[in-house]
């Protein structure tokens, strides 16, 4: 599957915001960001917030489970239903 | 009763008496006394087969799992003492630990051999490595001389604890903590020490084994020796939130609920996020009976809100730095009525503290002086840093005739007419994020590391719900081109997360006072705009 623009908005935040990395090559989108511990509270936070300002979405809190958050593609499957939602 | 004077004593007894009732219950697991109690003698073995002695330290770095307890606790059996690193530390931090406290072993996980092998490399003199995970390691080339130790092979031990002396003065673990001096320092701890704030826990809170506790604290933060420990000392069960869950508040409230916990212990910061993020409100809380918090300071606002939810709890603010575990306590009463901050309390854990002047004169009652507490769970020292710990261990007159090492705090307090304690701040730069302790002077010194950075200061911004968010203000050198992010990547290879600052500015110049030092209050105003 080839990566959609909202899955390289998404991973661009993620390694520049979160990881405070430059490697944009180090992510995949299937990756498991829970697995290998990735993500802490904060940066949860701040993914929410993010998608919410850039996609014009809001997620509300009980939708913030791993199973949302786990990869790139999670997240930007959740933004494109949340999209879907408000559309 | 035969007297306990090591912990995992307190999982033996557990075993013995109440064998078949769970230990540990995380994602649909669940491992019994009895065969929590095997599985860390046979792991007791596998790390004497390959010259784990006693004295030794061995370090634990993964994500928990059953197996990890398991591990903390052989590692006890074995004589030696666990010391567990912050499974989300880079590679780099977790490799000055352990090179710094000289671990003879770790415990991690396949998928990190090779973060393992390049930070550590051959500069690890340990002895073995043991998996905790069924998935086999990387190959990798620097450590590959050392045993690789998989679980499978732990299985294949013997049950039965080696026989190992031991005494309650040994170490059990080191525990981590950030230093002011940018090198994060190992606060050695003995059974002794842990028993004295367990038994007295356990004994307080009426802990049975009917009681269902919680576990949110990673294992490098001393609440989590509340979950193992007092939990064992009961033979209650503790549900670990597995790492997969732990940075969503929706996915912990459900699980707590659910599984029906009687005992939450977690840092202000948590619970907050439980209750504005996590969808408490609407949830059963009948089951729960007893919530315990400590790290940092609990906005009232939130608590009264939490004790609205649940009001046949008892609630407790529990309070001590790493140093001495939990040396005060207080019980709140009721829905506090007003806003104004609830008190540490009062010593428990067999702990005396004295409130001194800067002479180290004791302050009238109702004075404002610094917290010093001497007795029972007070640490030994810093690992390998006698001069730093005798700047916080001094010899204290208690009474005349009779001197004891007293640890200082930091921490300023004043005594209420009541008798009970009021934190009023620090005398330092140490803060509190998120319920994480961390000295401000680490940050900087890491940012001074960088080679374009002239001068640094990190700004501790007061936040209602996480106690404090961190802004850094850095002063580049001339003509050398450094941007923002260039900053963070730099601190992220060494500081965990939550010591990176949210945001950093680049200025010409630094605000200073008259006498030449950084003003730290001009660089707030504007800086506290989100």
């Amino acid at each position: 599957m080839s990566d959609t623009a909202t899955e390289n908005t998404i991973r661009e935040f993620l390694i520049h915001d979160v990881f405070y990395d430059r490697d944009l090559s180090r992510l995949g989108s299937d990756q498991s960001l829970l697995e290998a511990g990735l993500l802490d509270s904060l940066s949860i936070l701040k993914i929410v917030t993010f998608c919410e300002e850039s996609f014009g979405i809001t997620i509300p809190d009980v939708e913030v489970l791993p199973d949302h958050f786990d990869s790139v593609r999670s997240i930007a499957a959740l933004v494109e239903r949340r999209r879907a939602a408000k559309a | 009763m035969s007297p306990i004077s090591l912990l995992p004593q307190l999982l033996r007894r557990a075993a013995e008496r109440h064998g078949e009732r769970d230990a540990i219950v995380m994602e649909g697991t669940r491992l019994s006394y009895a065969a929590l109690e095997a599985e860390s003698n046979r792991f007791a073995r596998s790390l004497a087969a390959h010259g784990i002695r006693r004295g030794d330290r061995v370090a634990l770095w993964a994500p928990k799992s059953p197996r990890l307890i398991a591990a903390l606790y052989g590692i006890m059996k074995a004589g030696a003492a666990y010391v567990p690193i912050d499974p989300g530390a880079p590679p780099a931090r977790m490799a000055w630990i352990a090179r710094d406290c000289e671990v003879a072993g770790m415990v991690s996980i396949g998928e990190r051999a090779v973060a393992i092998d390049e930070a550590c490399g051959a500069r690890a003199p340990m002895r073995a490595l043991w998996w905790a995970d069924a998935r086999p390691p990387a190959a990798t080339p620097a450590i590959a001389g050392l045993p690789g130790v998989p679980w499978a092979e732990v299985e294949t031990e013997a049950d039965g604890a080696p026989a190992v002396a031991a005494l309650d003065g040994d170490l059990a673990y080191v525990l981590y903590t950030s230093g002011s001096t940018g090198e994060p320092k190992g606060v050695m701890l003995t059974h002794r020490n842990a028993l004295a704030f367990v038994e007295w826990a356990t004994a307080t809170f009426a802990l049975t084994p009917e009681d269902r506790l919680s576990n949110l604290a990673p294992f490098h933060f001393d609440l989590s020796t509340f979950d193992l420990f007092a939990a064992a000392a009961a033979a209650a069960a503790v549900h670990p939130v597995p790492a997969r869950l732990a940075a969503f508040p929706a996915a912990i409230a459900e699980a707590w609920t659910r599984d029906r916990l009687t005992v939450w212990y977690a840092t202000p910061s948590a619970l907050v996020l439980l209750l504005t993020r996590g969808g408490l409100v609407g949830r059963d809380l009948a089951a729960l009976r007893l919530l315990l918090f400590a790290g940092e300071v609990f906005p009232v606002k939130y608590l009264r809100e939490l004790m609205g939810l649940a009001p046949q709890a008892r609630f407790a603010n529990l309070y001590g730095p790493t140093e001495t575990n939990v040396c005060t306590w207080y019980e709140v009463p009721a829905i506090p009525a007003d806003d104004r901050p609830l008190p540490i309390g009062r010593a428990c854990s067999n702990d005396e503290v004295l409130v001194l002047d800067e002479a180290g004169r004791r302050v009238p009652a109702g004075g404002v002086g610094e917290l010093w507490v001497r007795g029972a769970t007070v640490m030994q020292g810093y690992w390998r840093a006698p001069e730093r710990t005798a700047l916080v261990l001094q010899p204290v007159e208690i009474a005349p005739g009779l001197t004891d090492l007293a640890y200082r705090t930091g921490d300023l307090v004043r005594e209420r007419p009541d008798g009970a304690l009021e934190f009023l701040g620090r005398r330092d730069h140490q803060i509190k994020t998120r319920g994480y302790r961390v000295e401000l002077g680490e940050i900087e010194t890491t940012l001074l590391r960088h080679p374009a950075v002239d001068e640094a200061v990190v700004i501790a911004v007061p936040d209602p719900e996480i106690t404090h968010r961190l802004l850094a203000v850095v002063v580049p050198r001339p003509g050398a081109p450094v941007t923002e992010a260039d900053l963070k990547q730099h601190l992220s290879l060494t500081l965990p997360r939550y010591m990176v600052p949210e945001s950093i500015v680049l200025r010409a110049t630094l605000p200073r006072t008259s006498s030449g030092k950084v003003d730290r209050r001009a660089l707030e105003p504007p800086l506290a705009q989100p």
